[in-house]
């Protein structure tokens, strides 16, 4: 989903209060109307004025255009959709940084002072880890997935555990 | 005080119903689509008001010679007399009242008949939608600061007189008898009108606690046109698409945050 695209449908939202897609086929039209809690509304009237013994159904069946068509529409009318929760998703990454900058001063606070008394050097061992172990993490999650750390990680807790057992001091 | 609290507790109910449930409508028309809605809401009422006018007057017609004669200086036997011709609340509560009568008497005199008309039932469902949705509609226009014609001092919408003034009105002019909407009121405006007396052939209500219901009209039972059935089905899944999508966020960004206070060990 693009960004302009998504701008386009919120626009759209706001102009009209639904989003909306429209397929012509010879016989009939097809209107598809959305709204922003995910109802959907489709209309299906004919082009044309009903002759006598004529029903929408039958014009429907023969429209020999409408299902070609049909299947664009629909594609542009899911991503249409895909547009509306850019924003909620929007909001939560909004909220998620709020959350994690917090979390970021409360535990990192030894950091920040570091820095702000310009030793640099013992702020970036505070820093280093974490920030290598996220960058990492978000390039392993990418392009093959968590799965890739879980043996790492299975090691540095084995590692972990020795390194306390031998620390432990006897009971005496 | 309790005005407000009641106010509240109702949008709080109302958002919570259009977060926990979906609707998909297919609808057939037999007519070609005339004109755009109004983007007015005060147009878009009357919009609705005519739509239900035409609609009682139409089925009064329908079932005329099933009825009993209608008292002396009444045109039509479901509309009844037509006191009122606009689009304020005291014309959607006759609009309401008509549609009520008009079921109970189709029921009681209908019933009569042998063999009753196939689209007895379809007719008082219709009716019935006019009722409630009348009803909904006045709601709406009794909320506090909905209506700025609410006392009908300045302005009277329920004469239709006024809604042909509004319409010649500049938009400045027009704004100060505009009505104020949420976006939620708004919407139940505008699928009033979009979905107005035309009959809905397949629904499907999809709420979060499981359920999926879907109402096939008898007409579209009886002869199923496939190529329908796959755009109502289509739709049915961009539509949970959405709202899983819509879900997943919220639950990501909750997993987060108490990730945050309560690191795994």
């Amino acid at each position: 989903m693009y960004f302009h695209q998504a701008i386009a449908t919120y626009l759209e939202i706001i102009r009209t209060g639904q989003i909306q897609s429209a397929v012509e086929g010879e016989n009939v039209l097809i209107q598809m109307q959305g709204s922003i809690s995910g109802d959907i509304l489709i209309f299906i009237s004919p082009r044309q004025a009903l002759t006598e013994g004529q029903s929408t159904f039958s014009l429907v069946v023969s429209d020999s255009r409408i299902e070609n068509q049909l299947q664009e529409v629909l594609k542009q009318f899911r991503l249409k959709f895909r547009g509306l929760y850019l924003l909620p998703s929007g909001i939560a990454w909004f909220l998620n940084i709020i959350f994690i900058t917090l979390f970021t001063w409360r535990f990192y606070h030894p950091v920040i002072t570091a820095f702000s008394q310009h030793n640099i050097t013992e702020a970036l061992v505070y820093v280093a880890p974490p920030a290598v172990l996220a960058a990492i993490a978000a390039v392993f999650s990418k392009e093959i997935g968590f799965g890739i750390l879980k043996p790492l990680l299975i090691i540095i807790k084995w590692v972990v555990q020795i390194v306390s057992q031998k620390h432990k001091k006897p009971v005496s | 005080m309790f005005g407000k609290a009641r106010k509240l507790e109702e949008k709080v109910s109302s958002t919570l119903y259009d977060l926990t449930h979906l609707e998909i409508n297919t609808i057939v028309k037999d007519e070609m689509v005339a004109s755009k809605a109004p983007a007015s809401p005060r147009l878009l009422l009357h919009s609705i008001a005519t739509k239900y006018h035409e609609k009682l007057m139409a089925l009064g017609v329908k079932y005329q010679d099933v009825m009993p004669p209608p008292e002396t200086g009444v045109q039509n036997i479901f509309r009844g007399k037509m006191i009122l011709l606009g689009s304020g609340y005291d014309s959607f509560k006759e609009l309401s009242d008509r549609a009520e009568s008009s079921i109970a008497m189709l029921r009681e005199h209908v019933s009569r008949v042998h063999p009753p008309p196939d689209t007895i039932q379809p007719d008082i469902m219709m009716l019935q939608r006019i009722h409630n949705i009348s009803d909904d509609i006045r709601r709406i226009l009794k909320m506090d600061g909905v209506d700025p014609c609410d006392d009908k001092k300045v302005c009277d919408f329920d004469d239709a007189e006024m809604v042909r003034k509004f319409r010649n009105l500049t938009a400045r002019e027009a704004d100060k008898y505009e009505l104020n909407l949420d976006l939620r009121q708004l919407m139940v405006f505008k699928k009033a009108n979009d979905i107005g007396t035309e009959k809905v052939m397949l629904q499907t209500i999809i709420g979060m606690d499981g359920d999926i219901t879907t109402r096939v009209a008898k007409s579209f039972a009886e002869s199923p046109v496939t190529f329908i059935n796959q755009l109502h089905h289509e739709a049915i899944g961009i539509s949970v698409d959405f709202w899983k999508n819509l879900i997943t966020v919220v639950v990501k960004l909750g997993e987060n945050i108490i990730g945050l206070f309560n690191p795994k060990t």
